[in-house]
């Protein structure tokens, strides 16, 4: 058993077979809109961790600000009590995207 | 006391000096009016006369944290940027007692600092009486001469203010027992209890003398005798505190009612207070419904986001791919061995070249080639199967988005309703109302161990009072045997027959008092009310602490039923019924002063009291506004011939009133 004061896992917690079929296809979809091919597993995990990783950072800097606060590490961490108000954002956010058009 | 001058000098709204000479008993015109607006210094004529007499520099209606100035402020102004010496701001009031003139003097010193702040120092105190060319300046000698002509616990009665003088019949115990002492002194009663207890006093000397001087068994019964009547009195002095500490639960006990009253009042604002909480909270359970699934939808949240990327990738593999083509059904191997053999599957041989061949030819570049593209057909059916997986998700979205916000709204319109509600309540919180009802149950169980007491007391008084009968029964026959100290025994024995005599006097006496202030007071009265307050009051019951109770034609208290405004007529009814039983066969030499008296009348009592109470006192003073009243009222009165002296309090300034005397006519 993990003792209380050490960290129960430093390993990752997401890994590739967690992603369902669905996410497994945008994720093809993603590299194939910039590659023109369909890219190999690792290959295809390392492109879309890329994509993620600016995801993420448009998320925190543009859309979740008020919610989040940055340590100075740069470890972003999502103010407690703010969970659901988050939901409601990324959700209204999804919304909008759909709504207006970008192209 | 008959007022004869007010002067004042900078008190209040009174700039400078003025004075005042009040209508006096000579052609008996002892009315004096004196009519202003709000804010013109009625009140301050009032506060300026308990200022002279008793000192007071606060009235009972002042609340207890307000800073009350008696100093002109535009005096204070004024010297403050002169020369910054003080003001002297002086009362001067010249009052006639027992047909000798006297004058009573206060003044106060006072600074108005830098930083606005106002400093009053009473300077000084003096009465001075012309007959004999006295002079006295000692505060406490003032104070107590002041007294022996006006008790100043029932100075309110004669100095009243008229809004505030149906809180006679709402005193407090503590005050009812103050008032109760006041009245005794001004009936005289007070002078029978002093001569009683010297009595009690010289008959406890006598006692002790003949327990010292006597031997044997009439010394013993003596001594229990004197035990058993120091006991007594601990009782009854117990009996009495008693009576106060019940009194006082009561009076706590009808205050907690008269709130649970307001409280019962607003119930139905709490219980829809309540209603709109509980619809808050189911409100706020399909929010979090909403909410939940919403959360749920995180799932295809993502996915929606790539919808734009997936319609566009799915457009680059029909442009690659051809948008008709079907997968193909034949397999590649099968075309090469029908080439190489030459033979159709249905046996027919094929000619190398024929036209036949070409097509066989031709579908095996089109079979090769879509084998080659195997990868990307599968692609795009994953990319179909999610878009058609994605249909309609994002108006599954926007419902669920519209779900939560419309809950949010309306949480937060109730929400506004129980804000706006706890507004209107805020003063009815509802753990006052828990705690009202925690102290109410505490001092009715109080309340029925301090009655328990008191019966028991009444008891223990009772079996004291029968063995204080047996033991002077038995002194009596040991009197007789001893023989001894006879003269003593006498003594003793006509001190106790004048004590109980006394005793029985001040009871008769008290009674009597009462019984004709309730037979004037229900006179006064019955001469006050309207016809409607007749048919409803029998008669005025004085209790035995003083204070009133009303009987209606039912034999049954009604006090509690009727209006401020009679009770303000049954206040004014007990005040001349009571100069009236103070002075005896004439009217009680002292003034009735009255602020704003009529405010909470009705036309015909005002009328009534117009009439009546010029009949039955020495001296009225009335500080009245145009609203209660007006000319006609003021004609009802000239007419009569009782006013002396009319004057109207007019503002020059702000802040400054002056005292124009006009004419009656």
């Amino acid at each position: 058993m993990t003792p209380v004061d050490q960290p129960i896992s430093t390993e990752a917690l997401f890994q590739a077979y967690t992603f369902t079929e669905y996410q497994r296809t945008v994720f093809k979809c993603f590299a194939f809109k910039q590659t023109g091919t369909i890219l190999e597993e690792k290959e295809l995990y390392s492109h879309v961790e890329k994509i993620a990783d600016q995801g993420c950072q448009h998320l925190v800097e543009n859309i979740l600000t008020d919610l989040v606060f940055v340590d100075e590490n740069g470890v972003v961490s999502l103010k407690p009590g703010q969970e659901l108000e988050m939901q409601k954002k990324l959700s209204t956010f999804v919304s909008n995207q759909l709504i207006n058009v970008p192209f | 006391m008959i007022i004869r001058t007010l002067k004042m000098e900078n008190f209040r709204q009174f700039f400078g000096s003025q004075f005042i000479e009040f209508g006096s008993q000579e052609q008996n015109q002892f009315v004096t009016i004196v009519h202003g607006e709000n804010g013109r210094g009625k009140t301050g004529i009032y506060r300026a006369i308990l200022f002279a007499l008793y000192g007071d520099r606060h009235l009972d209606q002042d609340s207890s944290d307000s800073n009350i100035v008696l100093t002109n402020i535009k005096a204070l102004e004024e010297d403050r940027k002169n020369e910054h010496k003080g003001v002297q701001c002086i009362v001067q009031l010249e009052f006639t007692h027992e047909n000798k003139l006297f004058t009573i003097e206060r003044e106060i010193m006072a600074y108005l600092e830098e930083d606005g702040n106002i400093i009053e120092r009473v300077q000084r105190v003096q009465l001075h009486n012309h007959d004999l060319q006295e002079t006295i300046t000692d505060e406490e000698k003032v104070q107590a001469w002041i007294h022996s002509i006006l008790d100043e616990r029932v100075k309110n009665y004669f100095f009243f203010d008229g809004e505030r003088i149906e809180r006679l019949t709402r005193a407090s115990h503590q005050q009812r027992l103050e008032i109760a002492s006041g009245i005794k002194n001004l009936l005289k009663i007070d002078h029978l209890l002093k001569a009683r207890n010297v009595l009690t006093h010289i008959q406890r000397n006598v006692s002790k003398q003949l327990q010292k001087y006597s031997t044997g068994e009439y010394k013993k019964t003596l001594t229990k005798k004197m035990e058993i009547e120091e006991q007594l009195e601990g009782y009854k002095k117990r009996k009495l505190q008693l009576k106060e500490e019940s009194d006082s639960i009561e009076s706590q006990i009808h205050h907690i009612d008269e709130q649970l009253q307001a409280f019962h009042e607003k119930a139905d604002e709490i219980s829809k207070r309540k209603e709109l909480e509980r619809f808050a909270e189911k409100l706020e359970e399909e929010r979090q419904f909403a909410m939940k699934q919403l959360t749920q939808f995180n799932g295809t949240l993502q996915l929606l986001l790539a919808k734009d990327a997936l319609f566009f990738v799915k457009a680059q593999l029909d442009q690659l791919l051809g948008k008709e083509e079907q997968e193909s059904t034949i397999r590649l191997e099968l075309l090469d061995q029908i080439l190489a053999d030459l033979t159709c599957i249905c046996g027919t041989k094929i000619e190398e070249n024929s036209k036949a061949f070409h097509h066989l030819e031709t579908l095996r570049k089109t079979v090769k080639q879509k084998e080659n593209q195997k990868d990307l057909y599968q692609f795009k059916a994953e990319l179909l199967k999610l878009l058609g997986y994605l249909e309609d998700k994002d108006k599954t979205l926007q419902s669920l988005l519209e779900g939560v916000k419309q809950k949010e709204q309306e949480l937060e319109e109730i929400w506004q309703q129980i804000d706006y509600m706890n507004q209107r309540l805020k003063d009815t919180a509802i753990e006052d109302l828990d705690q009202l009802n925690r102290k109410r149950e505490e001092l009715v169980q109080q309340r029925a161990k301090v009655n328990f007491q008191y019966q028991d007391l009444e008891e223990k008084i009772h079996q004291a009072q029968s063995v204080l009968e047996q033991l002077e029964w038995s002194l009596r026959d040991l009197k007789v045997k001893s023989g001894v100290h006879q003269k003593l025994i006498r003594k003793l024995e006509e001190v106790e027959q004048s004590n109980k005599a006394m005793d029985r006097m001040i009871k008769q006496f008290e009674q009597d008092v009462i019984s004709e202030l309730e037979l004037v007071s229900t006179q006064n009265l019955f001469y006050l009310l309207d016809e409607s307050g007749r048919m409803n009051i029998k008669k005025v019951k004085v209790l035995d602490d003083y204070s009133l109770e009303v009987i209606n034609s039912f034999g049954q208290p009604f006090l509690a039923n009727i209006s401020q405004g009679q009770r303000q007529v049954l206040s004014l009814s007990f005040i001349t019924a009571l100069a009236q039983v103070a002075g005896g066969t004439k009217s009680l030499e002292l003034p009735l002063f009255m602020d704003t008296p009529f405010g909470r009348l009705s036309g015909k009592h005002q009328q009534n009291l117009l009439d009546y109470i010029p009949q039955v006192c020495s001296q009225w003073i009335l500080l009245v506004t145009d609203k209660e009243f007006g000319e006609s009222e003021k004609r009802r009165l000239v007419e009569q011939g009782y006013v002396g002296k009319y004057y109207v309090l007019e503002s020059t300034e702000p802040g400054v009133t002056q005292i124009i005397e006009k004419p009656i006519k």
